[in-house]
């Protein structure tokens, strides 16, 4: 932060009128929006809502985007209980993205991606994090980062032409690797504040604080799982160490305390009929150890195990290593003795079983396959595995 | 021109050098039968941005307002020059059993000015099988499109016009006064595409290629704009 | 992300290769098989595969996965554990990626599975099969199948594939293109096309 108050200092007046956001620094730089909020047509404001606006117009009609009433319903209703009279501002998106994310843009177009709602153990969890965006909505977060980059961006384009000398690449790097600091502690300033006032609206909205570090928990036990750094997660790498995080939440949890009364939690009935679509997501990223975390995970959390378990029967058999063939059998046949299992459970088995050679005990759940799915597009070719080909 | 046009613009850049514009048609001639043709307006794609220092575009709402202001103006005026009709596409309600149809079709003429793009206006990369014709379509289906306009043609329109920020022409003076490097300052550039919606064959497809002149701000530059975009359209 | 991008790169690379003509004709895949086709096409390798179209290769292509060997991914850049550093591997630090590979033990459903999950990575987008039966190719049994997905830019597609596996290795001819008009006008032609194929008879010594 110092080190660029004092380039900044240095090319003022060379930079005359671009450098004109100067009050940015502190998180807290612009005064938040007040209810039903528009930025002035001429200034960059109106410009980046321009761009989100435009943004919001193609996510409506994406086939990426979640049309699901019970689930957007939910979701709307959270954004409404944690933001108040500011709701009528906000319109959620929910979209197919097996990514742990939500975002809020300047406009009220709020994006959830299906990797949250499916890694979220309660509603407390998931009023969380939407408190956590509402935050940045509020305090107008992207606006300060926008400036903030640009003048970070306008002064190194100045430098590339007036640094001579012996010294000039090692202070061009110097620079370069200062204004990767500053920007990322000016965001990291952001998070804190958005993690504060998130946590705030959700308890006060009558959920549980706890939630919100037993999400970051549950992030880093998967992340360990892969080995990964915040494996180019943006929500993750522009965050705070997680670790004091996860501290930070924790204390203010504390100082909140339980809510009185049970906090809702309507989040398995509103996204149970998803789940499956949202786990084969997962599967299909190709990242073995993070998904095994999750969907053990989430077999564990008793909201779908059958599917959990097929799941995780089908990416042990796609890997194909040493032994996993006989891991995902496993798998299948817990699936298929659990409550509601998919019909593509049975179907896992036989194929397992057909291709060990192993015909009639194959036939015995392919049958159970068509007996659940007699409709199925494959149907003709589990036939022709029935007739005895 | 949807959202994918914006990876047009890398695609434009990228392909297309020199200057000025560069149209390819099937014909000189729209089908005039006993009334004027009529031509559907699809909502035009334009931005006008400013180019920082830092060589970053942001949006401007203010300029693009007037921008979308001044190019109505001058394609009606162009329309009414040529003698033509003209209706403006009224989106459909989202619970409309078309909606998704009209709205897929304006994707896929994205995607098919891309391939022509591509495929047609670099001749490196043309398709052999295709024998240099210029013979690309997005299908019989437009005549929904018709149906929805009543109209015989749509007309496609994308233009991106940027300048330079106060910064950025202060890092020009530097630039040129230190180092005697010039730094680039906004850019235009535009597409535009002519459908028949009958057959839905691309009559008419234009490229104003990118160039660092013209100011869509205001209506007597935007008009000159207008004309290069759309003097070779079929009349 | 990166492996993404990579990708993403790779494709923008491969797009600037010109397309060479195919004529009307027989069509011979090196050692491999032929096929006849009804009409001139254009023809353009991409990594192991050939692809041809009429129109662009976002509007309709035919893909030609002539032998993939067990082990292998459908298209090398498919394989992502190849790009891993040998000394991560020694250490066992190799990042948490795993490529969809062929195995020639594989059930028809799980080639059809490869096939879905390897071009999502492809397209970009999720790509689900809807139908799938027993059929032939080049007179050996194998199966067909049809699937479908929403590119990038919005436009729907929907293609077929006929694939088997012939000599441990994975021969599969698809056709694709976008819902709208593209997919229905070459149908037909790529039907006759992945008809017509024939294995090339090889002098199998081996043992």
């Amino acid at each position: 932060m110092i080190g660029r108050r004092a380039f900044t200092l240095g090319l003022a007046s060379l930079l005359g009128g671009c450098a004109t956001h100067h009050q940015s620094g502190p998180a807290t730089g612009l005064p938040s929006t007040s209810k039903g909020y528009r930025p002035p047509p001429d200034s960059d404001e109106a410009g980046l809502w321009l761009a989100v606006d435009k943004v919001e117009q193609a996510q409506k009609r994406s086939p990426s985007r979640i049309r699901d009433q019970a689930a957007n319903a939910l979701v709307q209703d959270i954004i409404c209980r944690l933001a108040g009279d500011r709701c009528p501002e906000l319109r959620p998106y929910l979209v197919r993205v097996p990514e742990f994310n939500a975002t809020c843009s300047p406009n009220g177009m709020v994006s959830v991606w299906s990797g949250l709602l499916l890694r979220c153990k309660d509603e407390s969890q998931l009023a969380g994090v939407l408190g956590h965006e509402i935050a940045h909505y509020l305090r107008r977060h992207s606006l300060q980062r926008m400036r903030d980059k640009r003048e970070w961006d306008d002064m190194m384009a100045f430098m590339q032409f007036t640094l001579q000398g012996p010294l000039a690449k090692t202070m061009w790097d110097i620079s370069g690797d200062v204004r990767m600091a500053s920007i990322s502690m000016f965001s990291r300033d952001h998070e804190r504040e958005s993690d504060e006032m998130g946590l705030v609206m959700m308890a006060d909205a009558g959920y549980d604080p706890f939630a919100c570090a037993e999400t970051w928990r549950q992030l880093i036990d998967e992340d360990k799982a892969g080995d990964v750094k915040h494996d180019f997660n943006f929500f993750l790498s522009t965050h705070p160490a997680t670790k004091e995080r996860i501290e930070t939440l924790q204390q203010l949890a504390e100082q909140r305390g339980r809510p009185k009364t049970s906090p809702p939690n309507r989040l398995d009935q509103a996204i149970r009929h998803l789940r499956r679509g949202f786990m084969e997501d997962e599967i299909n990223q190709g990242r073995f150890k993070r998904t095994e975390k999750l969907l053990s995970r989430l077999a564990a959390d008793g909201n779908d195990p059958a599917g959990a378990l097929y799941y995780r029967g089908e990416l042990y058999r796609r890997r194909n290593k040493d032994g996993d063939e006989a891991s995902a059998l496993g798998f299948y046949h817990e699936s298929c003795e659990a409550a509601d299992p998919p019909a593509e459970a049975f179907r896992g088995v036989g194929l397992i079983r057909w291709r060990r050679g192993e015909a009639e005990l194959a036939r015995e759940y392919f049958r159970r396959y068509l007996d659940r799915a007699p409709q199925a597009g494959d149907s003709d070719m589990i036939r022709k595995y029935l007739s005895g080909a | 021109m949807r959202r994918t046009a914006g990876t047009l613009i890398v695609l434009a850049a990228v392909l297309l050098g020199g200057c000025g514009a560069q149209s390819y048609r099937t014909t000189e001639r729209l089908v005039r039968t006993d009334a004027q043709p009529c031509i559907m307006l699809m909502p035009p794609d334009i931005e006008l941005s400013e180019r920082t220092a830092g060589g970053t575009t942001e949006l401007n709402a203010a300029w693009t307002k007037a921008a979308e202001a001044h190019f109505a103006t001058a394609l009606r005026e162009h329309l009414t020059s040529i003698g033509a009709d003209f209706v403006e596409y009224l989106p459909p309600d989202d619970a409309s059993p078309d909606a998704q149809l009209l709205d897929e079709l304006q994707s896929l003429h994205a995607t098919v000015g891309q391939a022509i793009l591509e495929y047609h206006f670099e001749p490196a990369l043309r398709l052999p099988a295709k024998k240099g014709q210029f013979d690309w379509s997005l299908g019989p289906e437009v005549a929904k499109l018709a149906e929805h306009g009543k109209a015989d043609y749509a007309l496609f329109v994308w233009l991106r016009d940027s300048y330079a920020s106060p910064a950025r022409m202060a890092l020009q003076v530097v630039a040129a006064l230190v180092v005697g490097v010039p730094v680039s300052g906004g850019v235009q550039q535009g597409l535009c595409s002519l459908v028949d919606l009958k057959t839905g064959q691309v009559v008419w497809f234009n490229a104003l290629l990118p160039r660092e002149a013209g100011d869509m701000r205001t209506l007597e530059e935007s008009r000159a704009t207008t004309h290069l975009l759309l003097d070779r359209m079929p009349k | 992300m990166n492996r993404l991008i990579s990708l993403a790169i790779i494709l923008l690379i491969a797009s600037c290769t010109p397309y060479r003509l195919i004529p009307a004709g027989k069509v011979e895949f090196a050692d491999q098989g032929t096929v006849e086709t009804p009409i001139d096409w254009n023809w353009r390798p991409f990594d192991i595969v050939h692809t041809w179209t009429l129109d662009g290769p976002n509007l309709q292509e035919m893909i030609f996965h002539m032998g993939v060997k067990d082990g292998k991914t459908l298209m090398e850049v498919l394989d992502v554990e190849a790009g891993f550093h040998p000394l991560l591997v020694w250490f066992g630090k190799v990042p948490d990626e795993v490529s969809f590979r062929f195995h020639k033990r594989m059930t028809e459903h799980e080639i059809v599975d490869l096939f879905t999950a390897s071009m999502s990575k492809i397209a970009g987008s999720k790509v689900v099969s809807t139908q799938l039966a027993p059929a032939t190719l080049g007179g050996k049994p194998g199966f067909r199948f049809e699937y479908a997905f929403t590119g990038k830019d919005q436009v729907r597609r929907k293609g077929f594939g006929v694939g088997a596996v012939f000599d441990e290795k994975l021969y599969l001819i698809h056709y694709v293109g976008t819902e709208i008009y593209y997919y229905d006008r070459n149908q037909a032609d790529a039907e006759r096309i992945i008809q017509s194929f024939t294995f090339k008879e090889k002098d199998k010594g081996k043992g």
